[in-house]
Order: C-alpha cells, then sequence, then structure tokens
C-alpha cells in the first residue's frame, strides 16, 4: 500500500509532529508499506490562518491509497481514505479564545474565527478516524459531534538510553506564544528556600526572554532561563519537570519524556496534558497555586526518602504508547 | 539563523534534487543553523491543477523564518523578503522541452497552463533577494527565456570522501533514477553495438515501468543478458559507492541536465572516466573530451564505441580517472562555500 503522510509544522513548537511523522514512517515501513511524508510550514497566527487553509486546499488530491494527516491544518487535505492526527488546533480561536491573549479580544477575528471552526468540523467528519494527542482535545471535538480516539507518543528510544542524575534544579519548557504561565514559574522561583533553581527553556522568543531575564534580575530569583529546547540530558538533570500551562490540548514531548524516564512531573490542576496524564503521589503532583509547587519541591530535597519514593513509583506507573495498535488498526 | 529549505516533491519518487536539499539541510545543522526543509507535493500531470502549486506555494506562511532557500518550480514562488533562490531547474516543458519529444501534450489548457508557469517564473524568481543556479545550463537558459541573471553555485558532493578507486573491472556504472529524459535506455541499446566484453550496470528507482519493460524486452531481443545488468531499485549508499570503486568507468547522458550529475562528481571522486553525450547539458562543464572520459554524439553505436575504447584500454581509463579527479578536486566545491553564498 502507498501511504502518504502530511504533516504541518509550526516553527517554534513542532517536536511532538515531527516525532509523530517519524515513529508513524517506521511502524508503517515495518508492515512493507510504501511510505512517504512531506512538511509545509504552519503560522499559529488568527491573521494568517485564512490563506494557510487555502494553502492545504488547493494542494488538491494525492496518489496514494491511504493518507495520514498530522498537525493543523493538513487535515484540510482531500483524500478519501484519511486519518488525522492532532496535537493541537487553533489554541488563540478555541481554549483561548476569552483569555487576556484570546482572540476574542479582536473583532476581526470573529468571522476568521466562524470560517475556520466551520471547515475544521466539516472536515474532520469526512477522515476514516481523528486522533488526538490529549482528553481536554478530544472533549473540545465531542462537543462539536466529531468522534475521536486518543493517542499516546512514546519515548524517542535512541534518546531514552542513560543515567538520570538528580541535579539541583527543577526544569520546565515556554515553547509557545501563549499558554504556559511563566509567571507562574517566577512565583515558584520566588519561594524556593534556596535548595533548588528553576531552569526554564523559553524557546527563540527572543523578547520574551529578555524581558523575563529582566524580571529575574530585579526580583533576585532563582530562575535560570535558557534559550532553544531542552534537550534529554537537561530533563535527566532535573529533580521533577514543572508544568504550569493552562488548558494546554497539545501532548507536550518535554512533559511525556518527563513520564516515560521516570522523573516526577509536578502541574497546576488546569494544565491539560499533564493533569490528564499524573496519578496524584504517584508519577507526580497536581496543585492549585504556584506557592504548593514551591512548598512540595523544597520537601523533595529536604526529604530524599520521600523522593525516591516518588521516583519508584514514577518508574511503576509509565504510560505505555499507542502507536503501534493504531497503526495495525489503520493498515488492517 | 532559522532556515526554510523549500523543494517540491512528487511522492515515492526520490533523486540528486531531493538528496541535494537534505544534504543542504543537514550541512546547515553541522554549521549551527536551525534549518527544515519543506516539500511542496506536485499534481501527477500537467494541467490546470500546475497552477494551483503555485497559489499554494504563495499562501505559505515563512515569517517564522529568517531566510528561505528554494530550488525548483513551483517551491521558489513562495514569498519571503528574504528569498533566495538556489535553481536546480525550472518546468522545463515550458521551455525548451516543448520543442522535443519530452513535450507535454499540445492542447489549449496545456498552453494556456505553459504561458502561466512562464509569467509565475519571471515575476516570482525575479522576487528573490539572490538567484544561484546550479550549472551553466540552467544559467543559461533563465538568461535566455527569463532575461535574469544568476550566478552559478554548483552542489557540492557529502560524501565525496567516501568514494575510492578500486579495481579497474569491466562494467561500465550508472546509478540513477531511470527515466526517459535521463536516456539510460540509450546505454541498453549501446550493447548490443559493442565488440568487446565491456559490460553495463545500470541501477535506480524506475517510476515509468513502461520504460522499464523497454529496456528489459531490449535486452532479451538482443541477446544481451550476460552483458547488462539492471538493477531496477534505489540501490543503498555503499552499494554504488562499491559499483563505483570497481568499475572501468561510468555512464550518464541526460538529455540537456541542468546540472553536472551526482553519478559524474561520484565517478570523479572514485577516479573513474565519464562518457556523457554532446547534448547531456551540465555534465559537460565537468567531462572534457579524451580527457577526463568522453563526450560523444548522442547514438548508441557512438557510445559504444567510447565503452569499448575504455575496454581495450585500460591505462587510458585510469589515466582520465585520474585527470578526472584532480580537476573535481581543484574546484573546491565544499558545503562552507556554499552555505556561506547562499546565507550571506
Amino acid at each position: 500500500m502507498r501511504v502518504l503522510i502530511a504533516g504541518f509544522l509550526e516553527a517554534h513548537q513542532c517536536v511532538e509532529e515531527i516525532h509523530l511523522i517519524k515513529l508513524l514512517s517506521q511502524e508503517l515501513e515495518a508492515y512493507g508499506h510504501q511510505v512517504d511524508h512531506f512538511e509545509l510550514p504552519y503560522k499559529d497566527d488568527p491573521l494568517f490562518l485564512p490563506e494557510q487553509a487555502y494553502a492545504a486546499k488547493s494542494i488538491g488530491s494525492l496518489e496514494c491509497d491511504l493518507l495520514i494527516t498530522v498537525g493543523f491544518p493538513a487535515f484540510l487535505l482531500e483524500h478519501p481514505n484519511k486519518f488525522v492526527f492532532l496535537c493541537s488546533l487553533t489554541p488563540m480561536l478555541r481554549e483561548y479564545w476569552d483569555a487576556t491573549y484570546g482572540g476574542m479580544q479582536s473583532a476581526q477575528y470573529t468571522g476568521i474565527r466562524e470560517t475556520m471552526l466551520a471547515l475544521q468540523a466539516n472536515e474532520l467528519h469526512y477522515a476514516r478516524k481523528v486522533f488526538c494527542g490529549t482528553k481536554a482535545l478530544r472533549c473540545d471535538l465531542q462537543t462539536e459531534n466529531i468522534r475521536t480516539e486518543l493517542f499516546t507518543l512514546p519515548l524517542d528510544e535512541a534518546r531514552a538510553m542513560g543515567q538520570n542524575v538528580e541535579g539541583d534544579y527543577v526544569i520546565a519548557e515556554a515553547l509557545s506564544e501563549y499558554g504556559e504561565d511563566i509567571n507562574s514559574l517566577c512565583e515558584i522561583a520566588a519561594h524556593s528556600d534556596g535548595s533548588f533553581r528553576v531552569r526554564l527553556y523559553m524557546g527563540d522568543h527572543k523578547e520574551r526572554i529578555q524581558f523575563f531575564r529582566k524580571k529575574i534580575k530585579e526580583e533576585q530569583l532563582h530562575l535560570e532561563l535558557c534559550e532553544g529546547k531542552m534537550t534529554l540530558h537537561d530533563l535527566r538533570g532535573a529533580r521533577a519537570f514543572i508544568d504550569t500551562s493552562f488548558q494546554m490540548r497539545r501532548p507536550l514531548q518535554g512533559c511525556t519524556d518527563a513520564f516515560a524516564l521516570g522523573i516526577p512531573v509536578i502541574a497546576m490542576k488546569d494544565s491539560g496534558f499533564a493533569a490528564e496524564r499524573i496519578s496524584n503521589g504517584k508519577n507526580g503532583y497536581l496543585v492549585h497555586r504556584a506557592e504548593e509547587a514551591a512548598d512540595l519541591i523544597n520537601r523533595l530535597y529536604s526529604n530524599p526518602k520521600l523522593y525516591r519514593r516518588l521516583l519508584r513509583n514514577a518508574a511503576r506507573n509509565k504510560q505505555n504508547a499507542n502507536l503501534k495498535q493504531i497503526v495495525k488498526e489503520m493498515v488492517d | 539563523m532559522k532556515v526554510a529549505l523549500v523543494n517540491m516533491m512528487v511522492p515515492y519518487v526520490r533523486g540528486g534534487a531531493e538528496i541535494i536539499a537534505e544534504d543542504l539541510e543537514e550541512q546547515l545543522h553541522v554549521f549551527g543553523h536551525d534549518a527544515r526543509l519543506f516539500r511542496i507535493p506536485m499534481p501527477p500531470g500537467c494541467d490546470l491543477k500546475m497552477l494551483d502549486t503555485v497559489l499554494t506555494a504563495r499562501m505559505l506562511n515563512f515569517d517564522e523564518y529568517d531566510r528561505v532557500i528554494a530550488f525548483k518550480f513551483p517551491a521558489y514562488c513562495v514569498r519571503h523578503p528574504a528569498k533566495v533562490i538556489w535553481l536546480f531547474h525550472q518546468f522545463r516543458q515550458a521551455y525548451e522541452l516543448a520543442e522535443t519529444e519530452y513535450r507535454m501534450p499540445e492542447t489549449p489548457e496545456v498552453h494556456w497552463t505553459l504561458d502561466r508557469i512562464r509569467a509565475a517564473d519571471n515575476q516570482y524568481i525575479s522576487q528573490a533577494r539572490h538567484v544561484f543556479t546550479i550549472a551553466g545550463e540552467s544559467h543559461d537558459r533563465l538568461k535566455r527565456y527569463n532575461g535574469i541573471e544568476s550566478e552559478i553555485l554548483r552542489t557540492p558532493l557529502k560524501n565525496a570522501g567516501s568514494f575510492y578507486c578500486g579495481k579497474t573491472g569491466d562494467y561500465i556504472f550508472c546509478a540513477s533514477r531511470m527515466e526517459r529524459i535521463k536516456r539510460q535506455n540509450l546505454a541498453v541499446q549501446a550493447m548490443k553495438y559493442t565488440k568487446s566484453g565491456v559490460k553495463l550496470v545500470i541501477a535506480g528507482q524506475c517510476p515509468d515501468r513502461g520504460l522499464m519493460e523497454e529496456m528489459r524486452a531490449y535486452v532479451k531481443e538482443n541477446q544481451l543478458e550476460k552483458k547488462v545488468v539492471i538493477r531496477d531499485e534505489w540501490i543503498t549508499e555503499q552499494e554504488k559507492i562499491e559499483y563505483m570503486a570497481n568499475s572501468l568507468g561510468a555512464v550518464y547522458i541526460p538529455y540537456k541536465e541542468d546540472s553536472s550529475g551526482i553519478v559524474t562528481m561520484e565517478a570523479q571522486y572514485s577516479r573513474k572516466p565519464v562518457i556523457t553525450c554532446t547534448d547531456s547539458g551540465g555534465t559537460n562543464e565537468f567531462v572534457k573530451n579524451c580527457a577526463t572520459g568522453f563526450v560523444t554524439e548522442p547514438a548508441p553505436e557512438r557510445l559504444a564505441e567510447a565503452m569499448d575504447q575504455l575496454y581495450e584500454d585500460r591505462r587510458l581509463a585510469e589515466k582520465m580517472g585520474e585527470t578526472g579527479n584532480r580537476e573535481i578536486v581543484e574546484r573546491k566545491m565544499t558545503w562552507e562555500h556554499t552555505i556561506g553564498r547562499l546565507l550571506k
């Protein structure tokens, strides 16, 4: 069977899509299918959504027996035998619509929102199956009468080799323009008793990095800002992974890697993806406020027994990926 | 620097242009840049849908990238203030191939489509910050048909150091995607006219199954099974290196190829002579007749003479191979230089 995988990649946050495309290709090739893939760019800005949607629609029909789309707006590609994988949709028009940085603040976005939501609903209905990376995204689509299933990204096994090293920092990532509450991370750092610092990776958002570097200096926070993305080496050196996202629909690779490596995850209760995956007290903790997170981290550093117990539980509660099973069902 | 590389793609078809684009992506990472390769899928035939691909290219958003480097039609139609074109080739059926056997069907729709493609080329190539072409052939075409100046920037071979010279074997070798315009069938036909014990080994993916059937039928009808080996598949890099290392020489005879051809470079890095044709285009920039190989008329009899000559005079073959190797090394085609020019 000829399989084509089509992905749209957002410049700052597409690790999950790239990983997914690579894994799907490998699994399908293992079944002996002829696989090819292509990727196109995507900018997550409401003003540019209509033309990018048009770009996807104008590609027309593709010569393959099975089309797998990854990311937004790849599912707008036409094919009678289409499977859709979604890491996220359009947060500014959906879950963050009425947030302070949401699309609702601008009247011109309302028309764009209506058009895009109608387009999305129409195309997703035509897909053979739609897979979402989080339960939250599934719920969103369920309200639009779109049936979906969940996919779980596995750890990249080649990157998993090595040992965890319990360093003097906890780690976090804030790669998108919105969605991660960096102020909460600053609060956690502010409440550190000095036994730990927060190491935060902010991608290449230079202006934001500059802004927060100034804040850290002024308030003398135990927070270390890094450009670029977190590596597995960085993650292995952390005592915990912190997630202060707000209703995150995206299955964050950094968080997935932390779970898979048995590194405890501390997340806000409304963080979205991380909160779905945490079994409280087992592979991590859910907290209501930043002070609670800081207090917990301070205790992890001062109480090695507690930390060891959490590590053991985290190692025992690793969630299995289901991608192999999904591919098997797709090709059967 | 954040760099977007933009190419076109035909599903399940892979050739030199794809390899070079991937090599460039890899080398950009080596030189510390954040590079990503994007590919615009092409429709199967030449009809009005070709113009949709121009629209697709125009509607894509590359704002998050500092530089966009595009290689082929319609990828070079994308919008970006710092767009650089490293032109592998245009849609040649709209230009010099329009008067040849490789032209598109002559219908009013095709005519109109090709006209629009030429207009798009004129407009969108001119918008680039800088235009490079991979060889003199594409440079001359761009000037002749579109009036656009360009700088020739040849493609380095990523794994040039992997190629070596083994023994001087008894076969002429070519590893390349098999297409009518690459004329592997001409090399197969030449074997009928050879008088020596020279053999031919060709390898590569052949999307045109009709072409493969024709070549196999020709081999059978002319009882050339002992002289011709056709590997109907994309062979591994290591196999290709081994084949080239132990060959008598290489043959690369496309029709008016834009570039010198990866086969040509691989042969010269392996110290092997190259047989090419007078109308092969870019390969003639690298192959000097009777010095680094043979440049013959595109006729099976002439090709056969060149193959026989190499077979009967192994020292000549080795001497030509050494000369070709010396010349390609002197060209100093490195990725450092190439990336420096593309990102300047």
